[in-house]
């Protein structure tokens, strides 16, 4: 498992350092690329595989800006006031205080455009999220810019700058796949509990709210050619177990090719833009495969 | 291939924005697909298609890089399978809980979903660099060059005749060094006209991006 996706690694690290000369003469915006790429690919310590069961598949949509809205205002008296399942409380504050981590993250990374050095250099009373892992993100005030209530034009300026961080992007999108899968759970779970109140829940219904939308097998490959799998407990409970486990080896096989060549595309755009030339990038790409035999 | 689509969505009066792959199967098109992968036969896609597909994997609506790619597969108008890459290098399969009862039909659908993926993937980078433009632009230069100095030179020419001997040579020296001179500086040119569809001219809106994306495709 190391050697393809430690190429791409090793690709993805020719990318960025390109020489300060060069770095000068490229645009505004292609340099914006240049940073946001290596700024995502520099985190990347490996490859995750998720599998997940849901009731419902619910299309392609991504739209940053809904998302961030929606999953911003969660707070335990939010749950309680839009009455969310209380089962479901623990994952809905999860998933908000994965959106405060990754914005602190940012705020304490010297290589992204949020670096704001008065927060590193007081970070234990500046970004507690980041130094204490006892603390509770909820009782701590939001460092996050406001999407609701923004108190003037430059706070939603700090929004779309924001949405607009690839690497940020990237978790959020994952963040809309969980809470898209919570809020199917959710709208079960109350279904189940008015039908219970009614005495009238059927079987299937219980099943539906305990099987689905959980992400069941978790395969992660890391960097250093590590393979650690995780399973939901619910699983081995699950009639189509085996099932869930094909699906998931077969996806395994598949997702890590189909991550590199989707990446070594992107890279070897920006590459060749750099270097003036995609009959060099292809070169390179050939010397690197005759390297790798 | 037209169960391969890309999902559009108009948000604004001038903007669309593509939100991911959707491969839309019913019993008939799965069969064919699964004879088509059996017998090693690839799909075949539109330039036009190919065209979007690449603009799809580059960039997003507000012309920032891409950051996540989605492929939903629906069979008989149902979602069975959705797979969401993300840059960072996160993967979700999405399954739906319905087809789980149905072994073997879910076994072809995933092996038809991972098949199509991995052909759109092979059709993503562009042709090897033929150079095919090269040739004809190079003679078409030579000719027109060649032209001129004859008329140039007419009277000479008319009055010592053995020098239209040379003209053909001429013209075909002249078209072998702009062969040689123009596939040196392609490259080049070509890294010139990506630049331009990342953060320059044709990088201002959608349709500029794609129409530089379709001047590469030619060049």
């Amino acid at each position: 498992m190391t050697t393809a996706f430690e190429n791409l690694q090793n690709q993805a690290k020719r990318v960025k350092p390109v020489s300060p000369s060069t770095t000068r003469k490229l645009p505004e915006q292609l340099n914006d690329f240049v940073r946001s790429l290596g700024g995502v690919l520099v985190d990347v310590t490996a490859l995750e595989v998720n599998t997940m069961v849901v009731e419902y598949i619910s299309g392609n949509k991504f739209i940053p800006w809904e998302v961030y809205r929606d999953i911003y205002p969660i707070s335990r008296v939010y749950l309680e006031q839009q009455g969310y399942h209380p089962t479901l409380h623990k994952q809905y504050l999860d998933l908000r205080s994965q959106l405060e981590l990754q914005y602190s993250l940012l705020l304490t990374d010297p290589g992204s455009a949020f670096y704001d050095s008065s927060v590193i250099d007081n970070i234990r009373e500046t970004s507690p999220i980041l130094t204490d892992p006892t603390i509770d993100s909820m009782d701590l005030p939001t460092r996050l810019p406001d999407p609701i209530n923004p108190t003037g034009a430059e706070e939603v300026t700090k929004v779309r700058h924001l949405l607009s961080s690839s690497n940020f992007l990237c978790h959020l999108r994952k963040m809309s796949e969980l809470k898209a899968a919570l809020d199917s759970r959710n709208r079960r779970l109350l279904r189940h509990a008015v039908a219970f109140a009614d005495d009238s829940q059927s079987d299937e219904a219980l099943q539906n709210s305990i099987f689905n939308d959980i992400i069941y097998a978790q395969t992660v490959i890391q960097l250093d050619g590590d393979i650690v799998n995780r399973y939901a407990e619910e699983l081995f409970d699950h009639p189509h177990r085996d099932a869930i486990l094909a699906i998931h080896r077969d996806s395994l096989t598949t997702s890590e090719n189909q991550w590199r060549g989707l990446l070594s595309f992107i890279i070897d755009i920006i590459q060749s833009t750099i270097d003036r030339g995609m009959f060099r990038a292809a070169k390179r790409r050939k010397m690197r495969e005759s390297s790798r035999n | 291939m037209d169960c391969i689509k890309l999902d559009y969505e108009q948000i604004s009066e001038t903007q669309i924005v593509c939100h991911g792959v959707s491969f839309v199967l019913n019993q008939e098109s799965l069969l064919e697909l699964l004879e088509a992968k059996e017998n090693q036969h690839h799909p075949k896609f539109t330039d036009g298609f190919l065209l979007d597909w690449r603009h799809y994997v580059l960039f997003q609506a507000n012309n920032d890089l891409q950051n996540g790619w989605s492929f939903t597969l629906t069979y008989e108008g149902q979602g069975i399978f959705r797979t969401l890459i993300s840059l960072d290098g996160d993967v979700l399969n999405q399954v739906c809980s319905d087809i789980l009862p149905h072994s073997t039909l879910y076994g072809q659908l995933s092996e038809i979903h991972y098949w199509l993926m991995q052909q759109l993937l092979e059709r993503l980078r562009w042709p090897r660099y033929r150079g095919r433009w090269v040739n004809p632009v190079a003679w078409g230069v030579a000719i027109a060059m060649t032209g001129c100095i004859f008329l140039l030179y007419f009277r000479t020419l008319m009055a010592q005749r053995l020098f239209l001997l040379l003209l053909p040579v001429s013209l075909w020296l002249l078209q072998r060094g702009l062969r040689y001179s123009l596939k040196l500086v392609a490259p080049y040119l070509q890294g010139i006209l990506l630049q331009q569809i990342l953060s320059g001219k044709l990088s201002s809106s959608p349709a500029s991006r794609k129409q530089g994306l379709t001047y590469l495709t030619k060049f």
